[in-house]
């Protein structure tokens, strides 16, 4: 009975660090939301500096928006104000990109079902 | 891959200096107590030294040689008593109860492996994982916090929780999601684990039994747990205060600066640990006014993780929306509170959620309730409660739309003090008059 008993704790030692490792490799081979943007946006976060403010024009005007691109860009500052000298105009993709006239498109990404551009105001 | 073991090696020897200490306090504990507890405080401990890196700016590499000749020092100056204690400390046969501990943890386990989010909850995401993102960057951390008021949320908050993840970021030499995942894979077994052996260790292990199955079925606490917010740190230490308190009022010890230590660290997890920091620091100092000695330690151990707390909201932290400027409801303070449909409003979403996210709390109450209703008239609930009016007068001059306010974070508030208010319940029912009455402490 004690031998049983010692087998359990040993099972059940090794099956919690199995469910544990399948876990975290689970997780590693589901691409996530905030994985697909940190991927996608890539190319637009090299041409950002870190600690630099960009601004966010949202035309879909999702709230969750700025947050989520907080987290994805950081240590990038990502504000809601429109008219800081850098800008990300998040557009679907019907949408045709309007800069405001003051502003130049520096990159453009498409991530899932939106287009972001980086623009820089004109000097 | 050097810097990793020379890290890992800081940590084992600042936990193993704890764990002496703990040991050497919670006299009426025993080793899983010891154990669990010694490595709450080692991960309040990395946070607090990893704040100067985001007061200075310098780097990573620099705290880690201050702490190996820190640690150095204090290897070389207890040597002897090290290598003394060593094995019997480490080493322990596995009891009787390890198999339906073991069962215990693997159904959290399970419930980890099915419903944990890789990112955690949005909370976890826009605020615990932002900051601590932000606080990976201490050379540009002022730059980022002064630049982001206004743009990021909730910037007051404390950073005990984001502090620890960049600590660990960097021993790893990375940005990975794993941490704050295990952080909280971690809380969600520890907890029910500390509260276990806590009852066990009183000699009530019946009841510890009963926490333990009420943990492992309460879906609303693994819910929170597995979130990465800081709310279950939070309770932990929490849960951890009351533990040494019952301790030190049990075994009449005096050594009560690892007890203020401990209840000022719920400060830097979050400013909800603020307010049970104050309020315990109240009842503390009523109930042993007399006690000089007990104080003057209790309030030396509080001095130095409010500090650190104190630096940060001088520092970086701008104004609580609670009491900025921009509340409208301190300027009209007193319709607000005039107001009756405010006051019950939150009464109701403080009844609901008690009857529909935590019944197994309403359910031992009532049977305490009946079974022995003085056990209510203790400290330790005293300070529950008035920690829970504190968040009720909160919630009254809250600049937010009240309906969401509650909806959003009430169900969290209660589990801040859920996991000691399951320890006390049903430590009561064990209890004798005699070990709830106070003897030094």
């Amino acid at each position: 009975m004690s031998l049983i008993s010692s087998y359990t704790k040993y099972i059940l030692s090794g099956l919690i660090v199995l469910m544990i490792g399948y876990k975290i490799w689970k997780l590693n081979r589901i691409d996530f939301n905030l994985d697909i943007w940190t991927k996608e946006l890539q190319p637009i976060k090299q041409n950002m500096l870190d600690g630099s403010e960009v601004g966010v024009y949202d035309s879909i005007k999702n709230p969750a928006r700025i947050p989520q691109l907080q987290y994805v860009l950081a240590p990038v500052i990502i504000s809601d104000r429109t008219t800081a000298d850098s800008l990300l105009f998040i557009r679907p993709m019907a949408q045709a990109l309007d800069l405001k006239g003051n502003y130049t498109l520096i990159k453009e990404v498409t991530v899932q079902d939106v287009i972001i551009s980086l623009a820089v105001k004109k000097k | 891959m050097l810097l990793l073991i020379v890290v890992l090696l800081n940590l084992f020897a600042m936990w193993y200096g704890i764990y002496q200490l703990v040991k050497k306090i919670m006299t009426g504990n025993k080793r899983p107590v010891w154990i669990i507890a010694s490595g709450m405080l080692l991960f309040v401990l990395i946070s607090i030294c990893y704040y100067p890196l985001l007061l200075t700016g310098k780097s990573f590499e620099g705290l880690i040689a201050c702490l190996t000749i820190v640690n150095s020092i204090w290897i070389y100056l207890v040597k002897k008593h090290l290598f003394y204690t060593w094995p019997q400390n480490l080493y322990s046969k596995p009891g009787r109860s390890t198999t339906i501990l073991l069962i215990g943890v693997a159904i959290l386990t399970v419930y980890f492996v099915f419903h944990a989010d890789k990112y955690g909850s949005w909370d976890a995401i826009a605020i615990w994982n932002l900051h601590a993102k932000l606080a990976y960057y201490p050379g540009i951390f002022q730059t980022l916090y002064k630049s982001g008021e206004g743009a990021y949320s909730h910037l007051d908050y404390p950073l005990m929780l984001p502090s620890a993840i960049a600590f660990l970021w960097h021993t790893i030499g990375k940005l990975s999601t794993e941490v704050p995942l295990m952080i909280s894979y971690m809380l969600l077994v520890t907890l029910p684990l500390l509260v276990y052996y806590a009852l066990k260790d009183v000699g009530a292990p019946l009841s510890a039994y009963l926490s333990l199955l009420i943990f492992v079925i309460d879906g609303n606490f693994k819910m929170i747990a597995v979130s990465q917010c800081a709310d279950t740190v939070l309770s932990a230490l929490i849960l951890l205060t009351f533990i040494q308190y019952h301790d030190l009022k049990s075994s009449g010890a005096d050594q009560t600066w690892l007890l203020g230590f401990t209840s000022a660290a719920c400060g830097w997890v979050k400013n909800d640990g603020l307010l049970f920091c104050l309020v315990f620091t109240a009842f503390f100092m009523i109930t042993n006014y007399k006690k000089g000695k007990v104080l003057y330690r209790y309030l030396a151990g509080l001095a130095f993780p409010l500090l650190v707390v104190i630096s940060f909201k001088v520092h970086f932290a701008p104004a609580n929306d609670l009491i900025s400027a921009s509340n409208g409801q301190l300027t009209s303070l007193a319709s607000v509170l005039t107001d009756t449909s405010r006051y019950l409003l939150i009464l109701k979403y403080f009844i609901s959620t008690i009857i529909t996210n935590y019944p197994y709390a309403l359910l031992v109450s009532c049977a305490l309730l009946i079974h022995r209703r003085r056990a209510f008239l203790t400290t330790p609930f005293a300070v529950i409660g008035v920690t829970m009016a504190g968040f009720f007068a909160i919630y009254l001059i809250s600049p937010h739309d009240l309906n969401w306010h509650l909806y959003t974070s009430l169900y969290r508030v209660y589990q801040q003090v859920y996991p000691s208010l399951i320890f006390f319940l049903l430590l009561s029912f064990d209890a004798s008059d005699g070990k709830l009455n106070a003897s030094k402490v």
